[in-house]
């Protein structure tokens, strides 16, 4: 499969992938459009310091929605601390308080599960290093819902038990290091 | 169970002929989330099955049940409660009476509202009253009883909050399960129902904690529960939303913005007709 008309992109992550994210925010086009969801296990009760961190280095406007925000171009979204982050059907966020899932919220599978459904084959799902198999049920909803699905290569991976986990569930549409992935994300038109 | 919206839609449309159950305004990806655990865990594999146990009153307050999302913790958000004990609670106009928690689940803030106000030394005449439109969540509150999952959690919040270790003095045991100290519980009191269908009738709510409840709903009944909410609340009283809620625009213009990071407004004081503005 090769697509390139998505409307969105998600990204999951875990333990390592702050440093990922970081140069991948950093290394994107300053006019890259397309807005990307990011949800990365993070501490609950942090409230501050990761949106301010990815933000020192992005071209790109960073910040935490609020509940029912619409998603918007040149803009990257963070989930919350703990708040679970789900894309719906109209192209807003939906944040909540549910159950945490798989000892995470937010959790990723929630974010990739809800965006896999809402978007489909408009849907570009990248999940990163890390530690638990969070996201690997998610990135599986993607590829079944026809997105498209990148893995970070376990082998570039600080941890790589998420990659995993993704790789025994589906086989996804790249297997990629950061730096293609970065190559990857800037030669998407628009 | 797979449900699909339309599947949504039918059922959250017969729980209708239920008194205080309309869900029609709720998310449909949140009501899709809970009928589908709450079928899963039940074992009902087809949509008319669902809509066949609705007849069942012992399903019905399971469906209530699910359809409340707990606290997560007991003092979540711990500047939120520092500000309120410190700054807030002792500003309420001298009129409160009654701190309304318009859509309590798992009975944590109220038992976090309890805790600070005794903590405090304000006076023990405030009356918390927690609405719930689960029977078994308001039955759970009045008996005080902690979800002892999230103990670590409440402790933890409690020491980035008061920078000490007495919160397990206000734990006791009772059953094998934890409870909230009688004496901190006895100025909780629960009305069962649906807060959009059944508010209390007093002119003297002083505080409304309303926090990460509005995240299930759409955003019509999100700006009528809010609607709701400040014309319950008394001139001088304060609202207290969730951290990432959702406030319409046309609505935060009637309030003061207290605390933007922790989501407290205020409901201006009327002014007295200023008489000397009019002689001429």
């Amino acid at each position: 499969m090769e697509c390139t008309d998505f409307k969105l992109i998600v990204v999951g992550g875990s333990a390592g992938s702050f440093s990922v994210v970081s140069h991948l925010l950093a290394g994107l086009r300053p006019d890259f459009k397309l807005p990307i969801v990011l949800s990365l296990h993070r501490l609950k009760h942090v409230r501050s310091g990761l949106v301010e961190g990815l933000s020192l280095k992005s071209k790109l406007r960073v910040i935490e929605p609020n509940d029912k925000e619409k998603l918007q171009q040149n803009t990257v979204y963070l989930a919350p601390a703990n708040y679970h982050l789900f894309v719906e059907l109209d192209g807003t966020v939906a944040l909540s308080t549910e159950e945490s899932h798989n000892h995470s919220r937010p959790s990723i599978d929630h974010t990739l599960g809800s965006a896999a459904y809402a978007y489909r084959d408009k849907l570009l799902g990248i999940l990163l290093t890390g530690a638990n198999r969070d996201g690997a049920a998610g990135m599986k909803e993607i590829a079944d819902n026809k997105g498209f699905t990148i893995v970070q290569d376990p082998l570039s991976c600080d941890i790589d038990t998420m990659p995993k986990e993704a790789l025994k569930l589906f086989r996804p549409d790249r297997l990629m290091n950061p730096e293609d992935i970065l190559h990857f994300l800037n030669a998407l038109p628009g | 169970m797979l449900l699909g919206i339309n599947d949504i839609k039918e059922i959250t449309h017969a729980m209708l002929a239920y008194p205080g159950m309309d869900y029609t305004e709720y998310s449909l990806s949140f009501m899709k989330r809970r009928l589908t655990g709450l079928a899963t865990r039940q074992r009902i594999r087809r949509k008319e099955q669902f809509l066949a146990r609705l007849q069942d009153e012992e399903f019905r307050e399971l469906l209530r049940t699910e359809l409340c999302v707990d606290n997560t913790e007991m003092f979540r958000d711990p500047a939120l409660w520092r500000l309120l004990r410190d700054k807030f609670l002792p500003a309420l106009p001298q009129d409160a009476a009654c701190l309304w928690l318009p859509h309590e689940t798992s009975g944590e803030d109220s038992y976090s509202l309890a805790l600070i106000l005794h903590e405090a030394e304000l006076p023990c005449s405030f009356q918390i009253l927690a609405q719930s439109p689960s029977q078994q969540r308001c039955n759970n509150i009045e008996a005080g009883l902690i979800n002892q999952q999230h103990h670590e959690q409440n402790l933890s919040n409690y020491k980035r909050l008061e920078d000490r270790d007495a919160y397990e003095r206000y734990i006791v045991e009772e059953a094998g399960k934890s409870h909230i100290a009688p004496n901190l519980r006895q100025n909780i009191n629960c009305l069962q129902g649906h807060f959009l269908s059944r508010q209390p009738k007093r002119r003297d709510i002083g505080l409304i904690l309303f926090r990460n409840v509005g995240l299930y709903f759409n955003p019509k009944l999100n700006h009528h529960a809010l609607r709701l909410l400040i014309d319950a609340l008394m001139p001088g009283g304060y609202l207290v939303l969730g951290l990432k809620d959702h406030m319409p625009a046309d609505l935060e213009k009637e309030l003061l913005v207290c605390d933007s990071a922790e989501r407290i407004y205020q409901k201006p004081i009327l002014k007295e007709p200023s008489y000397g503005m009019h002689r001429f």
